[in-house]
């Protein structure tokens, strides 16, 4: 069913197209205030030469050097991004006192909010509230952007690798509840 | 010989873990028929992998002579009626006579951990770990002026009505200040702004600048351009040679490799994880951070397994200085 999440998370995913599009790991993310997007962003870390240039930090650094809001405006907002915020990201948001997060695919090598830790909920982390995290919308969609991704790095890396590295697989495991 | 290093070695979870053990099968055996009984272990009892790291025989001395017992097998692999069968089958049954013993369950990784455990059975230990954790005089010194420099960059920051922390990425072959920064949080009102992200974004501006000078794409290199940054490097203090002729996503992996940081406090999580994603090298910090501390404290991201860039860290460089100079920080 499409749902209002969905509306959002479709913005996001045109924005990982356009980092797709632009040599870029194809991430992209929208911060929703009172059902109004406040900003956005995507991966820029090929174009910046900076590896923490991440979609949700980009969207960030847009929101807060509009000039029309102040970082408590984070509290008030949610968050939709193509993949799982990795440790970085999700210690960022919760940091900022992200209001909720809605992702589509799980990050199984970087994810901070289930895959690899549970930086969204740590009790032990008690500077900042804890925050909500729901994913699995367009899920398999943010899923073959990133598989089109690797496919089309590694035809263009100077020694190929295995192949069946360079087959863009469309089969996708269901969702680990 | 230990050093007398000015900070401490940040331990992974494998490194600081204490004892945990094992139940075996082991028996006495006459030292005549050693060779026999390893013999057949080796060929008819099961096969454990996981105790590769622990010796088959424990010799133990007495006034008048010594003592052989061989490990046999893990409990797990095969109950005791099992086994008596087994060594009955071969004959063994009057030289055999095994009795549970427990053996450490992990390979010691560190000098600590291998004094401790080996009390228990004896265990096969490689010392590799302590070589890169070895200093030269020159290199302390070199490391406790480093964070000298962080420290003045934290009072700095301190005095513009920053959070006092301050921070240095270092070349350390060439022993040169690459980009030195400190929190900003304050004045540009943006929470996220601390002194590790402040630092890697000036590295990479800088990379950045020079990639597209050498690509002709600006004409004059210009310093000014570079935001908030205080940079010391000249064009060829970048080793970007290599990473040009790779114009593929993988050549901004390496922005801090072979780098090493020195920053005063112990980096959050979210700027631990951003020296995995710069891939740095070793990191130096003095004053561990027990509430978001990334490095050691509430996570050991530097270690973690499932991260796939590793790096060493050392903490409690120069602590009595930072402590003494930033107390409300
Ligand atoms: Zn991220
Ligand atoms: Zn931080």
């Amino acid at each position: 069913m499409e749902t209002i999440h969905h509306k959002y998370m479709r913005e996001a995913l045109n924005l990982a197209q356009e980092a797709y599009d632009n040599y870029e790991v194809p991430v992209g993310c929208v911060f929703v205030l009172d059902d109004k997007i406040i900003g956005n962003g995507r991966n820029r870390t090929n174009e910046t030469h900076n590896g923490t240039r991440h979609a949700e930090l980009e969207a960030i650094d847009i929101i807060l050097s509009s000039g029309e809001y102040t970082s408590e405006v984070f509290q008030r907002c949610v968050l939709y991004v193509t993949v799982e915020p990795c440790v970085m990201c999700a210690y960022a948001l919760r940091q900022l006192r992200i209001k909720h997060v809605y992702y589509g695919c799980a990050n199984e090598r970087f994810g901070g909010t289930g895959s690899v830790f549970d930086i969204h909920r740590d009790p032990k982390l008690t500077l900042h509230p804890a925050y909500s995290c729901e994913g699995g919308y367009y899920r398999e969609e943010s899923i073959l952007l990133l598989r089109k991704f690797y496919v089309r790095e590694n035809e263009n890396a100077p020694i190929p690798k295995r192949k069946h590295n360079r087959v863009l697989k469309t089969e996708i495991v269901p969702m680990k509840k | 010989m230990d050093q007398n290093l000015p900070f401490k070695y940040v331990l992974s979870d494998e490194e600081s873990r204490s004892l945990e053990t094992v139940d075996v099968y082991v028996s006495d055996v006459e030292p005549k028929e050693t060779e026999r009984i390893i013999k057949f272990i080796e060929k008819y009892c099961p096969r454990n992998e996981i105790l590769d790291h622990v010796k088959r025989i424990k010799k133990t001395s007495y006034d008048k002579g010594f003592k052989l017992t061989v490990l046999i097998c893990l409990v797990e692999s095969i109950t005791i009626t099992e086994l008596i069968t087994l060594i009955n089958n071969y004959n063994f049954g009057s030289i055999l006579k095994p009795r549970i013993q427990q053996v450490c369950k992990y390979p010691a990784i560190t000098r600590d951990q291998f004094d401790e455990w080996r009390n228990l059975w004896p265990i096969n230990f490689h010392e590799d770990f302590k070589k890169e954790l070895n200093f030269t005089l020159k290199e302390i010194e070199n490391i406790k002026q480093y964070m000298e420099k962080a420290i003045q960059l934290s009072i700095q920051a301190k005095l513009q009505g920053e959070i006092p922390v301050g921070c240095i990425i270092i070349d350390p072959k060439k022993n040169v200040i690459l980009s030195e920064s400190f929190d900003t949080r304050n004045s540009t009102k943006n929470p996220l702004n601390h002194a590790i992200l402040n630092c890697i974004n000036n590295i990479a501006s800088l990379e950045k600048l020079n990639y597209m000078k050498k690509s002709n794409k600006i004409k004059n290199f210009q310093k000014s351009k570079v935001d908030n940054a205080v940079i010391y490097f000249n064009e060829e203090d970048f080793s970007s040679q290599q990473r040009d002729k790779d114009n593929s996503n993988s050549k901004l992996v390496y922005l801090c490799k072979g780098y090493d940081i020195f920053i005063t406090h112990e980096p959050c999580i979210m700027c631990s994880m951003a020296l995995v994603h710069s891939r740095i090298g070793k990191v130096f910090y003095g004053c561990s951070n027990t509430v978001s501390g990334g490095l050691g404290s509430c996570y050991k991201i530097h270690t973690h397994n499932s991260l796939n860039h590793h790096f060493k860290s050392f903490k409690g460089l120069l602590q009595h200085k930072i402590d003494t100079l930033l107390i409300d920080c």
